[in-house]
């Protein structure tokens, strides 16, 4: 069986949306997309933080993209709560998992939300 | 084709992509729209990436604050002190505030203490002054700014004014002073 075979079975194995997206962040099996102008390097380290969500963390998944495919054509966003910097801040999340090609998770949003 | 996710048209392609990094540009084989400016980075981007800031001969970006001319007198002296160029002087408390000050489990009152004590002491008139930054300290820049809400400018003038304040003070933020003296020890030996 092929890695990318092994990660598929793992992959649909996975029984909610948030436990693929954190197999995805942790066999590196995902792309963010990015400003060609500001690329903001650094948000990989926002990443880490979700590996760290229980399993039941709450989540929305929403209607099919156009960008994606049957079966995992969804799109996952949420918020989390992480220590960097100094401080607490709340993340969001948005991504959904492309199939074209190699199956990888897709971050669409990544970012801190303002304070208010 | 792949559909982009930003602007929805069928526009992304792989091929050679250039991104801006500070004042740099570097260019990487990836996915990237050529609808809009998006691009599509991957773990292994962000390695290539590191790797071609961290060999960088030269800085990435330089930042233009304004300082009270009492604090960049202060700093010179410091600077002085410990045998550094000043330039020197400013990243090594930039890069002691965001490294080691962040990781403070009270940071937030330490923050708000030390920057309003500062903002007292070294009162005056303001100038605006260059500082040049290499990559690693660039990244550091601008989580700080994102997660702060703050412009990257910003965050330097707030970590000189923190570290030299910390060097001024008595024994409020003796911890602080002690641990930010070794630093600057060792900062000296290794520049």
């Amino acid at each position: 069986m092929s890695s990318q075979d092994d990660f598929r079975t793992r992959f649909y194995a996975a029984v909610t949306p948030l436990e693929k997206v954190k197999l995805c962040i942790r066999e590196g099996r995902y792309k963010i997309v990015s400003r060609r102008d500001k690329p903001n390097l650094f948000r990989i380290e926002y990443l880490n933080s979700i590996l760290e969500l229980p399993s039941d963390h709450p989540h929305n998944v929403k209607s099919p993209r156009l960008s994606g495919e049957a079966g995992s054509n969804f799109v996952i966003d949420f918020e989390y709560n992480a220590e960097i910097a100094g401080t607490e801040v709340t993340i969001y999340f948005k991504g959904y998992f492309g199939t074209e090609g190699i199956l990888k998770l897709v971050i669409q949003s990544l970012r801190k939300k303002k304070d208010n | 084709m792949e559909i982009c996710v930003q602007c929805e048209k069928e526009t992304v392609v792989f091929g050679p992509a250039t991104i801006k990094v500070g004042d740099k540009e570097f260019t990487l084989e990836t996915e990237y729209c050529q609808g809009c400016d998006s691009v599509g980075l991957t773990p292994d981007n962000f390695r290539q990436i590191d790797e071609w800031g961290n060999a960088l001969p030269t800085n990435v970006a330089e930042f233009q604050p304004y300082l009270p001319t009492k604090i960049i007198a202060a700093s010179e002296r410091y600077a002085k002190q410990f045998g550094l160029k000043w330039a020197e002087f400013v990243k090594a408390c930039t890069t002691f505030y965001l490294v080691e000050m962040t990781k403070e489990k009270e940071f937030k009152i330490l923050r708000s203490e030390v920057l309003a004590e500062g903002t007292d002491i070294f009162n005056s008139a303001k100038q605006k002054v260059y500082v040049p930054v290499r990559y690693r300290l660039f990244k550091q820049l601008q989580l700080f700014a994102e997660v702060w809400e703050l412009h990257e400018t910003n965050v330097i003038e707030e970590a000189l004014l923190f570290c030299v304040t910390v060097l001024e003070s008595g024994m409020s933020h003796e911890a602080e002073k002690a641990e930010f003296q070794e630093f600057l020890e060792k900062f000296s030996m290794a520049s």
